[in-house]
């Protein structure tokens, strides 16, 4: 059998992955290495621009009541009162209750998950992929145009691809895990024990408590070793309390590791999530960033597999998404030798702190940790909005009187061009164009920057704007929808 | 019997200033330094704009003769730009120690100030009136009375021991060599290479065929037995880090030191005070430490001349503990970061990078450069909304007086009195400063409008800024009463 596309893994980069791609009519299956969904919560929140991406699919409602999270960067407060935008993450969901809500939509939206099905090989053809797996009826092997691989950290389809994997060596060891039964005091963000010690106790769903334990000198742990009483030992030197009797519902280790692949595109070959990207947990930064990448790289695929995208459009997908993941991974860095080097780096931290109490260094960092300050190169302009998103909670009042946020706009996953009728040209552009919706209104509330047309791509990011733009609407539209069909 | 009003113990930098502040104020006051000629180390090479203009306010920079304004755009080797910045951060560069302690020399021979070389102190005792100082001199031991002491005696201070004081210290984790070299040319890396491993040299140019190396290796002593360093260990070290031979050069000055730093837990008890190194030690770094002793003795200086005066209002000596004790320790945290940052191995490098970033930023990069070049210090002077209230006058401020001369606010404090300048539309005020010793009013208009109304505005004579008009919640006679004591009843004709 031949598919457009094949995911392989189900958490929530693939299933993001499957439903962007399903959503603009891509043939996609899901492998899942897994004969079943975990129970696993893993990452418990998500960053701001993260949910404006479940928002700009309609999504969000779907997950149910969140928290707002704070910021900090390696233990060092941001202050997000004051800030020009709202950059407060989510927090409280489990990465079940994601990985349920994204399923459900896959499956509403057509998608196969294959469960129990493990990649084994990989060889890439003229016109597509054939990838070789291991099932639960035994092997076989699927032919796909495309092969993405969103199958985390240790991913096989990095390996098989022969993807380099730089960055550097993990030297700290963590533990994790979720415990019911006990009535620890909380530390959601962590808290910092002299001499590079941190213990961590945050409130999930159901008693559920999530501990995180670093001991100083503790080295990488052998994953296939770990015991509940090993991580309570350690909590009860670090704090002085047992938590011996809790009931361990899971535990895992991870380390300070941090890397980027290579290479985000090799042929026929995408990696995203985790499988582009390690770094040490902290700020829900990994599976949010991931999410992203499903994101971008979606409807690129997708108009790709089409026939319609314009030449070098799959490319930007590494172009911009491999970017974010080395700063990415730069930040975890910094902000890991911040928190967890002794005494000796309590001056540096108070040197963060003084710096991040002003407004506009706070919301740059705010900024890379929210996800709001990602500014792709999209094209020549003065426009302040020029390659970053466009606010999902903006407002336009169309000219039946309605009003609409861009979200609600986005949910097809086509681009949008908006002219808010200043440009009577602009219209006529859009036309003959696959994939981009004509949306015509006024601002509710009048932009800070004038923004009488402005193109926004299917994830959200604003490609082009009048006025702002050095290049012509054409040009733009051209580089991002390809050219207009004739009639 | 008391021979002195106060002695000062050390003629470095910070001895020299603060004798001459003390001096300017009227106070009879001797230096005592153990050294039995002034020393030819060249040391800290400049200082920063504060300290500059501590002493741009006596009409002390022509004394220093030639020298260079440079930027001081780095903390632990992360650059900002400091040309987005409003105001000038940047320091004296390139300058000897020798000359700095020179220059102070010739001002107090001018001033009259004794200097007794080759005095060590030996012991101390505190008396209801003065302080007894033992010491060996050039002509054996002996005894004199003063009304205070102030060490200005460097790292290790023995006034501070003597004392009884007790310091915060820091031990030393790593050291480092320094050598002043001719007779060789280098590649210069003013502000430092970073080399694999946790090492970093650093070579300063200082004119044709000198340079000054520093050498930062995990492998060199923590804490160095001071003498015992030869120069071919610093070509060695050069060598081994830089691939370089040195070892042809001739060697002018050769230092070694840890990393250790210590702050004293009180910067005066009783009648002894403490200045300088011997109130905060830092490792060396770009000459934070003489600046900030600098400014020490600016802020020491006419508040202890006050107290001997008997002019003083209470309470006024002790502000210098409050004030100068809590940039001492922001000068030993923020020389801590500065050498984590630039000294930390390759984990650090995210860190450098972050901050490089968050330095972009204009309020940040100020903030950075206020801590470097000293122009960041705002002390608790009073309340009010003004955004100079307790910082710095700037002193190339320049006023228009009545007559029409224009003046700078650095020339108006060469008296080492307080102002009160009024611009004419505050006629209350002046009123208010008759009766008031070490206090000129001046009268003129702001020659440039400031940006935020400074009508009427009180300075220290160290330069900071107590009281403004608009902006201060307190009325300016308290203010006055604060810091130049209440105004003495005028004298009644025919008495």
């Amino acid at each position: 059998m031949t598919r457009d596309v094949i995911v392989v893994g189900a958490g929530p980069v693939g299933l993001m992955t499957a439903g962007e791609l399903r959503l603009r009519g891509v043939d996609v299956v899901v492998y899942e290495r897994l004969a079943a969904p975990t129970r696993e919560s893993r990452g418990a929140s998500f960053t701001r621009r993260t949910a404006e991406c479940f928002d700009q699919r309609g999504l969000l409602g779907r997950l149910g009541a969140t928290e707002p999270a704070d910021s900090h960067f390696g233990g060092v407060p941001i202050d997000l009162r004051g800030l020009a935008e709202d950059h407060h993450g989510h927090r409280g969901i489990s990465q079940f209750r994601t990985e349920r809500m994204l399923e459900e939509w896959v499956v509403e939206l057509g998608v196969p998950i294959l469960r129990g099905h493990r990649v084994t090989g990989l060889r890439e053809t003229d016109g597509g992929v054939v990838v070789a797996f291991e099932g639960p009826d035994g092997p076989g092997e699927d032919t796909a145009g495309y092969l993405v691989g969103c199958d985390g950290g240790r991913s096989t389809v990095r390996k098989l691809a022969g993807i380099d994997f730089p960055g550097t060596e993990g030297v700290r060891g963590f533990f994790s895990a979720d415990v019911t039964g006990i009535d620890t005091r909380k530390r959601r963000i962590g808290e910092d024990l002299p001499g590079g010690s941190m213990v961590m106790a945050m409130d999930l769903e159901n008693g559920v408590t999530r501990i995180v334990v670093h001991e100083a000198g503790t080295p990488p742990r052998d994953r296939d070793s770990l015991v509940f009483s090993d991580l309570a030992d350690s909590w009860q030197r670090l704090t002085g309390e047992s938590i011996h009797h809790g009931e361990c519902r899971w535990i895992s280790c991870f380390t300070d590791a941090s890397r980027a692949a290579a290479q985000y595109r090799r042929g026929r070959v995408f990696l995203a999530g985790d499988s582009a990207h390690i770094q040490p947990p902290a700020m829900a930064q990994g599976l949010s960033v991931g999410v992203q990448d499903a994101v971008n790289l979606g409807w690129k695929l997708a108009a790709t597999i089409a026939g319609r995208a314009p030449e070098g459009l799959l490319d930007t997908y590494h172009a911009e998404r491999h970017a974010v993941g080395e700063q990415l991974a730069r930040n975890a860095r910094a902000a890991i030798e911040l928190r967890l080097t002794g005494a000796d780096m309590d001056p540096v931290r108070g040197i963060m702190s003084e710096l991040v109490a002003h407004r506009d260094a706070a919301e740059y960092l705010a900024g890379m940790l929210s996800n709001l300050g990602i500014r792709y190169e999209l094209g020549k302009g003065d426009h302040p909005l020029l390659g970053r998103r466009l606010a999902p909670g903006r407002e336009l009042t169309l000219a039946d009187g309605t009003r609409t946020r861009v979200a609600d706009l986005l949910h097809t996953g086509h681009g949008l061009l908006i002219t808010t009728g200043q440009d009577d040209g602009a219209a006529a552009h859009a036309t003959g164009r696959t994939g981009l919706d004509l949306v015509t209104g006024t601002w509710t509330t009048t932009p800070d920057e004038p923004l009488d047309t402005v193109l926004v791509r299917p994830d959200g990011y604003v490609a082009w704007t009048a006025p702002g733009s050095d290049d012509d609407l054409t040009a733009a539209l051209d580089r991002w929808f390809g050219p207009a069909a004739r009639d | 019997m008391k021979t002195a009003d106060v002695i000062v113990v050390g003629a470095g930098p910070v001895g020299l200033l603060l004798a001459g502040e003390l001096r300017l104020g009227g106070v009879n006051v001797v230096v005592y330094d153990k050294l039995s000629a002034p020393t030819d180390e060249s040391r800290a090479l400049g200082f920063n704009r504060r300290a500059a203009e501590s002493l741009g306010q006596r009409g002390l920079l022509p004394r220093l003769g030639e020298f260079r304004w440079g930027p001081m755009g780095h903390f632990g080797g992360v650059r900002f730009d400091l040309d987005m910045l409003d105001e000038d951060h940047s320091g004296v560069l390139g300058l000897s120690q020798v000359r700095t302690e020179t220059a102070l020399a010739g001002w107090l021979a001018d001033l009259g100030v004794p200097v007794r070389r080759g005095r060590e102190v030996t012991g101390l005792r505190e008396e209801a009136d003065g302080v007894v100082v033992s010491f060996e001199g050039p002509d054996g031991p002996g005894e004199e009375t003063a009304g205070y002491l102030v060490g200005c005696d460097g790292a290790g201070s023995t006034v501070r021991a003597l004392a009884g004081i007790p310091a915060t210290e820091w031990a030393a984790t790593r050291g480092m060599y320094t050598a002043e070299i001719t007779g060789v040319a280098l590649r210069p890396r003013p502000i430092g290479e970073r080399l694999p491993g946790g090492s970093m040299v650093v070579c300063t140019p200082l004119g044709p065929g000198r340079f000054r190396v520093v050498i930062h290796d995990l492998s060199l002593p923590a804490r160095p037995e001071p003498g015992a360093l030869t120069f071919a260990e610093v070509a060695d070290a050069w060598q081994r880090l830089t691939g370089e031979s040195i070892h042809e050069a001739q060697p002018q000055w050769l230092w070694a030191c840890g990393n250790s730093a210590a702050l004293a837990e009180e910067f005066r008890r009783g009648r002894v005070l403490l200045a300088g190194d011997a109130a905060h030690e830092i490792p060396p770094l770009a000459a934070w430490g003489l600046s900030a002793g600098l400014q020490d003795a600016a802020n020491l200086g006419w508040k202890l001349a006050a107290t001997i005066a008997g002019r003083a209002p209470e309470g006024l000596l002790d502000t210098y503990h409050a004030e100068r004790h809590a940039v001492g320790r922001e000068l030993v945290r923020n020389a801590q970061a500065a050498q984590k940052i630039y000294l930390g191995e390759a984990a650090m490098e995210p860190i450098r990078e972050v901050m490089g970033e968050l330095l972009a930023h204009r309020d940040a990069a100020e903030q950075i450069a206020g801590i470097v070049s000293g122009l960041g210090i705002r002390y608790e002077l009073g309340k009010g909304d003004h955004p100079l209230l307790g910082r710095r006058l700037a002193p190339e401020r320049e006023l228009t007086l009545a007559d029409g001369t224009r003046t700078r606010v650095a020339d108006l404090l060469h008296t080492g009195h307080g102002l009160l300048i009024t611009t004419g539309q505050d006629d209350g005020a002046a009123a208010h400063a008759t009766g008031r010793t070490g206090l000129d009013l001046v009268t003129g208009t702001w020659t440039t409008t400031p940006d935020e109304p400074l009508d009427t505005v009180l300075v220290r004579p160290d330069g900071y800024v107590a009281w403004t008009a608009p902006g201060s919640d307190d009325d300016l006679t308290a203010a006055l009463d604060r810091w130049f004591g209440p105004a003495r009843a005028p004298r009644t004709a025919g008495r």
